[in-house]
């Protein structure tokens, strides 16, 4: 029997039906529905109808539009005439897309559009009126207009495309084209416009329709997305080329993101990060301020940076995000990317601040995910242009297009793409899919390079790394050594400043020897451990005490020097013995000066055990922490459970039909039946017992064992089946 | 993936020596990149606008640089990096200055936006003359060097077509009795007349003297030849009688001491930037003639004043010999503008065949100061400590120790305090060039030096350190450095040649724990960078060294 409403076909849907219709509009499964009859009221709430047909591709929505346009039960072939192009199987494949999102019902014979969404397109769809009571042919159509002038087309063709209604005072006045005073009365008289009510006319639907040529919107739609032009690159450079840049962006994030531990950024008010920490991170990056803002966003995006109190912190999960392999961390920046409700170009605009309110889009998600796909659908090497592709993108989403500056939308997009390797030279990457939502082939990962744990050391005192370090070492190198070129390895320079802050760190001579000729492949060159040993010899040769603020030279040539300089009467400085010298001063200030005079102190604390450096603040994993915000709604699953229940109620339904069938037969035939009850204490039960009467509601029987009579109501009974013996 | 290069972000490239491919890698990656540093294990070079331009210049396109990088490279090459590449690359030549025979010359573009972008800049006032259509705007024929300087800063390089002057007619031939052109030679010479003008690149004692008369031979024209100094003038001079048709009548030498201007005129670039009364007085030098072809020696070392009368000179053909394109005072975009761009680069075998790498063994030698000598530098200001610790008594004994050790080797010991050098040569018992000694003094020494009647001399810094110093196995440098970092190891080059089986070694007695050991570092650093071993030891050491 064909469904009588959208609840009847929603409940003739198989599992895959109903799984399909999820997928298309998961806001139906959250929260989960308690049986289909809700599924059916939801499906039919405008929000609900509303997002459905925003995600409508331009043909599938033209479909609408025209079915919307038609009276209800129209067949396919109808709605192929209304619209003039494509063939009918690209209107039947359309109408099946509606259907599987319930936005219709009904076979290709009939068709039912969904009441709601005839009333989003509101009371003028396509800006054509209703079918009229008594339609002009089109024949005496095309001789009405040849009848009128200039003045008369103007108006014709003002109601032509968008409302085909205009005011009239006294516009059910009856005119001949005899008595026709003005353009309006003579369109009257010829049948062209006609009174709807007294204030209103209209142009009639089949006038206008010949107006228009038979089209139903002004520009043509293309029935299929189109195909993107161009040229391609060889698809192994854009492999390489895009794993290169998805490494270099692994590397600038950890570049920008490892120097808020060394100089911490405080946030602006609105949370966000001023422009000019935006550049000075930037620079120690060697990025672009545009470069670095989207960067924090991303680093903010996967959790790895997070305000803490004022100021903006690495989190803890950066340090475990550092220790991953390259595809890994890749993988996830761009996954939390890909599901931020953020827009990070926006906050790189002049004017703008990362992590502050410019960056926030209704609809982030969405959108570049659409745009993502549209992207990843290209074949590898396809070279892309942000105009063209943004055509492709307002035809799978046309309401975007209306709506969004979708042009500048896509070109963000092509820039964050281009920076984290999905496109590579301006072609798609194989790594676009990944982002997209595929598993990384192992093919891809291994294009990222290994890190390494060896150092090339030389004499020029440099040590370069043939690849990313391992986190430990790289830690390390950075405390020892001044980097000095990134890339896909780096270039590390000593510096007596560089080892002195090693020692600083608490570091001993024989420790750094020890972990270079480990880590070395070269060995230690000679001029290295020369200036190693220089650094150490002058190291603490002078050691300032808090509590009295002594400074105290193995060298008495020293502390009289330090005497004569100018600093001294500044720290008041004065000589207590051979060798050393109390200060007046903090002793914070007298480390400071001492440093700046090129010397080399040592701040000690009271018991004279050098002071390091505490382990870098931490912030609490927050928000950004969070995994992608919605769950994706299992729509098999859903859609089982939905079934499983509907499947459920029908059998309670006809269970009980079947029992009053027996009772009903038995009572006529006087036979014994064995019934099982709930009773009006809610227990379950079964008697053996003799119908006697079924009443609509109730069954008088006969028990089988006493004879008593006694009454149920049909609801209270679970089933029934004859009780034959044995 | 294991090729030999790292591709870094900052757009360095980290070459490692040992890989079995480094030796293709190089030859790939050196029509483009400039080699910046080279110590023992890993090379760096660097791309920069200019060393693309030039690859572009030899006719090298950005597909050929990218496939470099992807095949050699360790690493995937990030898209970022090889987009700037080709874009750069791209600029080259979308202007072109050519002849026309209406407005005599144009600049020339089928890029609308760019030539109109130039166009309008404030920079090119006064250089362009009318717009003549959408593709053409008239040039001023005496702002041919300017403009194209001017393009280069504006990032928009000029391809030079508008072609040369033939010049004075002279017949210069070459004259292969008992040598021949070597084949790098001939294609270099081949190259820079191809493209016109440039600079073609050749190790020290490759011959580039022979490229040069190679290219005179060819343009068969007057020409006039500026060098460095007096007794490099010389050298071309007698070089070019005996490779070359021409005679001593024929060759003119424009210096200090002689002012001749002949068919071929060799002149010192000292000489021409002399300036009196605030003019610069032998400019006639370029009008004296109509030259054919103006060749630019060592053109890395071209003084400013020259490359500004250059530019008046673009209708002539010019070819720039050098041993490197880097230059320390950043003007190597006039070189590409003034003279041209790179027209031929000698394969790295040869340079390596040159003894340009590791050609000595530099050895530091650390002094401890005496006590009082420490309380002395201690106390004293600033800008007399490195005059203390530079000259300080301690080094004396250490130097003569190492003198002792070598003894029978030629031995040089350079020095910058003239009164430190006195005393030196007093208790070595050796002569001393200085600033005031004569000329004829000098060449005296230098000839007794090199003949081996004396195998020791003390010579100032400041005594003009030129190119005529013989050849010594020991140098031991008491105190300052050399001049720029490009000159300092070029000279050690050329000072120290090692002889069969034994290295030539360079000492450098420095005091410790001063600013002498500071500036020292500096120069550790260079040496190493410049693929020369380098060791330190303590002055207590100087005993256990091998000796001569």
């Amino acid at each position: 029997m064909a469904p009588r409403t959208l609840g009847e076909a929603l409940g003739a849907l198989s599992p895959d039906g109903l799984a399909t219709l999820l997928r298309h509009r998961e806001d139906l499964a959250r929260p989960l529905p308690a049986d289909l009859t809700e599924l059916a009221q939801r499906a039919l709430t405008p929000a609900s109808v509303a997002r459905s047909l925003d995600r409508l591709d331009a043909w599938q929505r033209l479909v609408a539009l025209a079915l919307a346009t038609a009276p209800d039960g129209v067949d396919v072939g109808a709605v192929h005439e209304l619209l003039a192009t494509g063939t009918r199987a690209d209107v039947a494949r359309a109408v099946s897309d509606l259907r599987s999102r319930a936005l219709l019902w009904g076979g290709d014979d009939e068709l039912h559009l969904v009441r709601t969404v005839r009333e989003v397109f509101g009371p003028h769809p396509a800006g054509l009126a209703p079918v009229s009571p008594r339609p002009m042919d089109p024949e005496a159509v095309q001789e009405a207009l040849q009848q009128v002038g200039e003045e008369e087309r103007t108006i014709l063709d003002r109601l032509l495309w968008q409302r085909p209604t205009g005011a009239l005072r006294r516009a059910d006045r009856a005119v001949t084209l005899a008595e026709a005073r003005s353009p309006i009365e003579r369109l009257l008289a010829l049948g062209l416009l006609r009174p709807a009510d007294s204030e209103t006319v209209v142009l009639p639907r089949e006038v206008a329709l010949v107006l228009r040529g038979g089209r139903l919107v002004p520009d043509p739609v293309a029935t299929r997305a189109p195909e993107l032009a161009g040229g391609t690159r060889a698809e192994r450079l854009v492999q390489r080329a895009g794993a290169g840049a998805a490494w270099a962006l692994v590397h600038d994030v950890e570049q920008l993101v490892g120097d808020l531990d060394r100089r911490s950024v405080d946030l602006l008010r609105d949370g966000g990060v001023s422009t000019r920490d935006v550049a000075a991170l930037g620079r120690r990056a060697s990025l672009s301020p545009e470069q670095a803002a989207v960067l924090l966003e991303w680093a903010s995006a996967a959790g790895l940076v997070g305000p803490d109190g004022p100021r903006l912190l690495p989190t803890a999960r950066y340090d475990r995000w550092i220790s991953g392999s390259g595809a890994d961390r890749w993988l996830h920046l761009v996954r939390h990317w890909r599901a931020s409700g953020r827009w990070p170009r926006a906050g790189s605009r002049g004017g703008a601040h990362p992590l502050g309110p410019d960056g926030e889009l209704r609809g982030a998600v969405e959108i570049r995910q659409g745009i993502l796909a549209v992207l990843a659908g290209q074949p590898v090497g396809r070279r892309l242009a942000p105009e063209p592709l943004t055509e492709v993108v307002a035809w799978h989403h046309p309401a975007w297009a209306e709506r969004l500056p979708l042009a500048e939308l896509v070109a963000d997009v092509l820039v964050e793409a281009e920076q984290a390797g999905l496109t590579a030279l301006g072609a798609v990457s194989p790594l676009a899919r990944v982002a997209a939502g595929a598993e990384l082939p192992d093919e891809l990962a291994e294009l990222f390079p290994e890190p390494v744990d060896r150092l090339v050391v030389q004499a020029d005192l440099t040590a370069v790394a043939p690849g990313p370090l391992v986190p430990e070492v790289n830690r390390t190198m950075r405390l020892l050594a001044e980097q000095e070129s990134r890339g896909g390895g780096g270039v590390y320079r000593f510096t007596e400043g560089s080892l002195r802050r090693a020692l600083d760190a608490g570091w001993a001579l024989a420790e750094i020897e020890r972990w270079l000729e480990e880590h070395s492949s070269t060995g230690v060159p000679q001029p290295l451990r020369y200036l190693l040993a220089d650094v150490a010899r002058r190291h603490g040769s002078i050691q300032v005490m808090p509590t009295s603020a002594v400074v105290r030279c193995d060298d008495p040539a020293q502390a009289a020097s330090l005497l004569g300089r100018p600093e001294a009467s500044r720290l008041g400085l004065h000589a207590v013995a051979p060798g050393v010298l109390a200060a007046t001063a903090e002793p914070d200030e007298v480390v400071q000066v001492l440093r700046e005079v090129g010397l080399a102190p040592v701040g000690t604390d009271a018991s004279g055990t050098a002071l390091t450096a505490p382990p870098p603040p931490r912030a609490r994993e927050g928000g950004g922490e969070a995994e992608p915000p919605a769950e994706p709604v299992d729509a098999v699953r859903v859609a089982e459970l939905l079934l499983g229940r509907e499947a459920d109620r029908r059998a309670r339904a006809r269970a009980v039909d079947s029992a009053v069938d027996v009772l009903t037969r038995a009572a006529a035939a006087r036979t014994p039946v064995v019934v099982d009850l709930v009773t009006a204490e809610g227990e379950s039960t079964t008697r053996r017992a003799t119908p006697l009467h079924v009443s609509p509601g109730a069954v008088r029987l006969a028990d089988a064992a006493s004879g008593q009579v006694f009454t149920v109501p049909l609801a209270r009974v679970v089933g029934a089946r004859d009780d034959t013996p044995g | 993936m294991t090729g030999p290069l790292v591709v870094q972000s900052d757009r360095t490239l980290l070459l490692e020596v040992d890989h079995e491919q480094a030796e293709e890698c190089r030859l790939a990656i050196a029509p483009f990149a400039e080699l910046e540093r080279a110590p023992e294990h890993i090379h760096t070079y660097r791309l920069t606008p200019l060393g693309l331009w030039n690859a572009r210049a030899a006719g090298h396109d950005a597909e050929q640089v990218v496939d470099v990088l992807l095949q050699f490279s360790r690493y995937p090459v990030p898209s970022a990096l090889l987009v700037d590449i080709a874009d750069t690359m791209d600029r080259y030549g979308r202007l072109r200055i050519e002849k026309d025979p209406v407005h005599n010359l144009v600049l020339v573009s089928t890029d609308r936006a760019v030539l109109t972008e130039v166009t309008r800049s404030a920079k090119v006032k006064g250089m362009l003359g009318p717009r003549i259509d959408d593709e053409t705007v008239a040039v001023h024929p005496s702002e041919r060097g300017h403009l194209k300087q001017t393009l280069l800063k504006l990032g928009w390089p000029a391809e030079d077509l508008a072609g040369y002057v033939d010049g004075e007619a002279h017949a210069i031939e070459l004259d292969q009795d008992g040598w021949e052109l070597r084949p790098y030679q001939a294609q270099a010479a081949d190259g820079f007349w191809a493209g016109g003008s440039g600079v073609v690149v050749l190790p020290c004692g490759a011959g580039k003297t022979i490229v040069g008369a190679a290219a005179m031979a060819k343009a068969s024209a007057t020409t006039l030849i500026l060098v460095t100094n007096t007794v490099s003038a010389r050298q071309w001079r007698d070089e070019l009688i005996r490779r070359t048709s021409l005679t001593a009548d024929e060759i003119g030498e424009y210096s200090g001491a002689r002012k001749e201007i002949r068919p071929v005129t060799i002149a010192t670039y000292q000489v021409i930037t002399t300036k009196r009364n605030g003019i610069h007085p032998h400019l006639e030098l370029f009008e004296a003639r109509d030259w054919g072809l103006v060749i630019y020696d060592e053109v890395h070392l071209l003084p400013a004043p020259v490359f500004r009368m250059t530019a008046d000179l673009q209708a002539r053909r010019r070819l720039g010999l050098t041993a490197t394109l880097v230059r320390e005072d950043g003007h190597e975009g006039d070189v590409f503008s003034l003279i041209g761009p790179k027209r031929f680069d000698a394969p790295w075998k040869d340079i390596e065949a040159q003894g340009w790498i590791a050609p000595a063994d530099c050895v530091e030698v650390r002094v401890s100061l005496a006590e009082d000598e420490r309380m002395t530098y201690a106390m004293a200001e600033p800008d007399v400590r490195y005059r203390l610790a530079a000259s300080a008594e301690s080094k004396m004994a250490v130097v003569e120790d190492l003198v002792r050790r070598h003894e029978g080797v030629p031995r040089l010991v350079i020095g910058q305090y003239v009164d430190q050098l006195d005393e030196l040569a007093a208790r070595l018992d050796a002569p001393v060039i200085k600033g005031e000694t004569t000329t004829r003094q000098r060449e005296k020494l230098y000839q007794a030096f090199r003949e081996g009647e004396i195998d020791l001399l003390v010579v100032s810094k400041v005594a003009n350190f030129s190119v005529d110093l013989p050849s010594a196995q020991v140098a031991i440098q008491v105190s300052g450095a050399f001049g720029s970092r490009q000159e300092e190891a070029q000279r050690l080059g050329r000072l120290l040649r090692p002889q069969e089986g034994k290295s030539a070694r360079f000492y450098a007695v420095v005091s410790r724990d001063t600013v002498d050991a500071e500036f020292a570092q500096h120069r550790q650093r260079f040496l190493a960078e410049q693929g020369y071993s380098y060791r330190i030891i303590d002055a207590e050491d100087v005993p256990a060294e091998p000796g001569a």
